[in-house]
């Protein structure tokens, strides 16, 4: 059975929480870019962050969707929401009835999550995520692309539930040593991005020293690795497990999702912190997270 | 022993161990893996990398503390799967290599099949195998780079060797490897979770003639 249809998008890929327990024989973990909004996102289905429902992420463009069935709607991120030509709430769970015309634009910051009750994409290895480099998972997301599965009567309790405004962070990306000398010239620098993708950010502002390539390694998302040509890239979900080049320090935890709220053009600072301040800063921020969530004392 | 590799935070989450000798790595990660059971364990060709999900401050120490114990609690080293591929020799680049080596195509092949190779790590690609020679070399693979010019698109099963190791694509993909071979192996199997690839980290590999 479908619950939606798309209409006309952007560029959107199926995503989740990511494909984790794999990349010891190779693959990628994957998932959603901004894992907050993603997860604000699947509470207003679940009740509480729950990195196995899928979610459409929107990078750019719009998305049209006519609903087949009444189910429940949820949208998280930069984007403006009509439900039958009515202005209507982001970051609330929305009942939207049969034939219902949802329209979505993107006119902000990095990815919005669209989830929606019922839909029950197939599963690659445990997880939907859609792996641009891997090829393994969803897709991307065409005009037609229907949307398989059951609605979800069970979770039309949770319909207002929504989310208190969340201050986004600021100043410089929070960056961890990995053991490279010149983690501290690179952060002395003011660079520019050139380039953005689901496998990594792309600077430029150096040169900075690299030593060519070297051995090997397993990587992380947020790893900034350095090229031979002097452009460090920022990792990404589909960046990859290895890497031969140099990695000159690990972007924190606590900023990764910041990455994917960066354009072609935009300057970049860096600051670097100890683990002890990047675990602390994480901590504060998911508890802040928390606060914000839909709960159900806060139903109206 | 093992007390004296060099730990190091890569990142708020993670902890790269360097290998002194490529023989370590075993070792290394079945003390890492028993000792700390929640985390992810992956290997380089040169190191291992410790990872948790989360940021956690005292991973060094649990990873120095887990190194210096050893893995005691595994007592009787277990021998390594071996895992037989088979090849016919048919690669485009196998000319190339030869010359490369200063030998002739079959020689190379012969050379091949007879090496023991060692799968050092995964990655690059789901199913993706770096193998690395074990014990004697009737040939110097490390004299084999890469090719000067990526390939776009490797056919899945390509037999291939670059920079002193050897590699089955498992499917297929970019690559600048040198192909010397193709393989009606299957690497990779997302439709079996519990096991979806045919290699695993210190599986010892032997290729064989292909039987048509």
């Amino acid at each position: 059975m479908t619950v939606a249809e798309v209409t006309r998008v952007g560029w959107a890929t199926v995503q989740d929480g990511g494909r984790s327990g794999f990349a010891g024989v190779g693959v990628p973990v994957s998932g959603a870019l901004h894992q907050e909004r993603y997860l604000l996102a699947t509470a207003l289905l679940s009740g509480a962050p729950d990195d196995r429902v899928p979610a459409v992420e929107l990078l750019a463009g719009g998305l049209g969707l006519v609903m087949i069935a009444e189910t429940i709607l949820g949208v998280v991120g930069p984007v403006t929401l009509r439900l039958d030509g009515e202005p209507a709430a982001v970051g609330a769970a929305l009942r939207v009835g049969e034939r219902a015309h949802v329209e979505i634009e993107h006119h902000g910051r990095g990815p919005a999550y669209v989830v929606i009750g019922g839909w029950a994409p197939e599963a690659t290895l445990g997880s939907v995520a859609t792996d641009t480099f891997s090829r393994l998972g969803g897709e991307v997301i065409g005009s037609g692309y229907r949307l398989a599965g059951e609605p979800q009567p069970a979770t039309r309790d949770r319909i207002g539930g929504f989310h208190l405004p969340l201050p986004e962070p600021s100043g410089p990306l929070r960056v961890t040593e990995a053991g490279h000398p010149t983690l501290s010239a690179f952060a002395a620098l003011t660079w520019t991005v050139t380039a953005v993708a689901r496998s990594g950010v792309r600077l430029s502002g150096g040169p900075i020293a690299s030593s060519g390539s070297i051995p090997s390694q397993p990587v992380v998302p947020g790893a900034i690795q350095l090229t031979p040509s002097g452009e460090p890239i920022v990792l990404g979900p589909d960046g990859g497990l290895t890497g031969g080049y140099p990695v000159v320090g690990v972007v924190a935890t606590v900023d990764v999702d910041r990455l994917s709220l960066l354009a072609p053009g935009d300057r970049v600072v860096f600051r670097v912190v100890d683990v002890e301040s990047a675990a602390r800063a994480r901590d504060e921020r998911r508890r802040l997270v928390a606060r914000s969530m839909a709960h159900p004392d806060r139903l109206p | 022993m093992r007390s004296s590799l060099r730990s190091q935070w890569f990142g708020d989450r993670a902890v790269l161990v360097s290998l002194e000798h490529p023989s370590d790595r075993r070792d290394v990660v079945e003390s890492l893996a028993a000792a700390l059971p929640s985390h992810q364990v992956r290997t380089g060709m040169a190191s291992v990398l410790v990872e948790s999900v989360e940021p956690d401050p005292h991973l060094l120490d649990h990873v120095r503390i887990a190194l210096t114990r050893g893995h005691d609690a595994v007592t009787t080293p277990v021998a390594p799967r071996v895992v037989e591929i088979p090849v016919a020799y048919t690669g485009a680049d196998l000319g190339d290599v030869a010359q490369v080596l200063a030998c002739a195509p079959g020689e190379v092949a012969a050379a091949h099949r007879a090496q023991e190779w060692s799968v050092a790590m995964m990655g690059f690609a789901p199913g993706f195998g770096y193998l690395e020679p074990i014990g004697p070399m009737v040939l110097d693979w490390s004299t084999v780079q890469r090719r000067d010019s990526p390939r776009s698109q490797v056919p899945r099963g390509s037999v291939a060797v670059a920079a002193g190791m050897s590699a089955v694509y498992p499917s297929a993909m970019p690559g600048g490897w040198h192909l010397i071979g193709t393989s009606t192996a299957h690497l990779f199997d997302p439709a079996r979770p519990e096991s979806p690839t045919r290699l695993r980290v210190g599986d010892s590999v032997r290729f064989v003639e292909e039987r048509s």
